[in-house]
């Protein structure tokens, strides 16, 4: 094998409580002044397949790929097979309620905003 | 058959294999010990699979956030050349965690299989590529009846 094939996705030591095997997508993380943009590759999900949910400060993404059909002969193979699953844990300060997301060619993007009290505020010199 | 590996090497071997292992769990806060410094690029190798029935072989590349129009595939001969771009998107954002890997790739697949090259389809869904090529009429299994 060459040393740049499987380094797309990877798939994350599973604790024994977990019956399957997850792949981890890859994530970048950006912070801004009004929270934080959060963005996965999830080649091969489709919306109807794609489950976010937020508990105890955790945010799970959990997104599901059909299992790939078998009559062909594979020649070779860098892609993992399997669904996606990835947990963040998130800061007190963002507004859960407020979080949104859009999944657009294989890309999740989630917005994270920041509670209105965790903004940096300017503070008027009165006198 | 063969698959021409990627053009583009990566730097960052050695992290990737540790952050698999680091972390389930991503804080948003933490320093990403384990996984690159958030400012240093990450070059990208799309992952492609290669497949064959008695009909077609068909390549299927994961590349996620490109725009069908990103993507140029072209054959000629017995290769084929699949290149695009995924463009960064976060110049001059402050990155807390920098995973996904950006950048041009350019990826080259000798067929050892005559193609009709007429009935090649290619379609781009969920930033997955598909591309189903016919396999020529002389190299397909032929039954012979006897007669």
């Amino acid at each position: 094998m060459s040393t740049c094939t499987d380094l797309s996705t990877s798939t994350h030591a599973a604790p024994a409580r977990q019956a399957q095997q997850f792949l981890r997508p890859r994530a970048n993380i950006v912070s801004n002044e009004q929270g934080y943009v959060l963005t996965l590759d999830l080649p091969g999900v489709k919306r109807s397949d794609l489950e976010l949910s937020f508990e105890n400060g955790e945010l799970m993404i959990v997104g599901r790929r059909p299992a790939p059909a078998n009559e062909a002969t594979v020649l070779h193979r860098e892609s993992r097979v399997g669904d996606y699953r990835r947990v963040f844990e998130l800061d007190a300060s963002i507004d859960a309620t407020a979080i949104s997301a859009s999944l657009e060619d294989g890309v999740l993007t989630v917005t994270l905003p920041k509670a209105e009290r965790a903004k940096p505020r300017k503070i008027e010199i009165v006198a | 058959m063969n698959l021409i590996r990627c053009q583009f090497p990566t730097a960052a071997v050695p992290f990737a294999r540790f952050q698999t292992v680091a972390d389930e769990m991503t804080r948003l806060f933490d320093f990403p010990f384990f996984g690159r410094l958030p400012g240093a690029p990450v070059s990208w190798t799309p992952a492609f699979d290669l497949a064959e029935d008695q009909d077609a072989v068909t390549v299927r590349a994961e590349l996620p956030g490109l725009k069908k129009d990103q993507i140029q595939i072209n054959l000629q001969d017995d290769t084929l050349t699949i290149t695009g771009e995924r463009k960064f998107e976060g110049e001059g954002q402050n990155h807390i965690r920098r995973e996904r890997g950006f950048g041009r790739f350019e990826r080259s697949i000798r067929l050892n299989t005559p193609i009709d090259e007429t009935g090649a389809k290619a379609t781009f869904e969920d930033g997955v590529l598909t591309l189903v090529l016919p396999k020529a009429p002389e190299a397909k299994p032929r039954q012979i009846a006897i007669s």
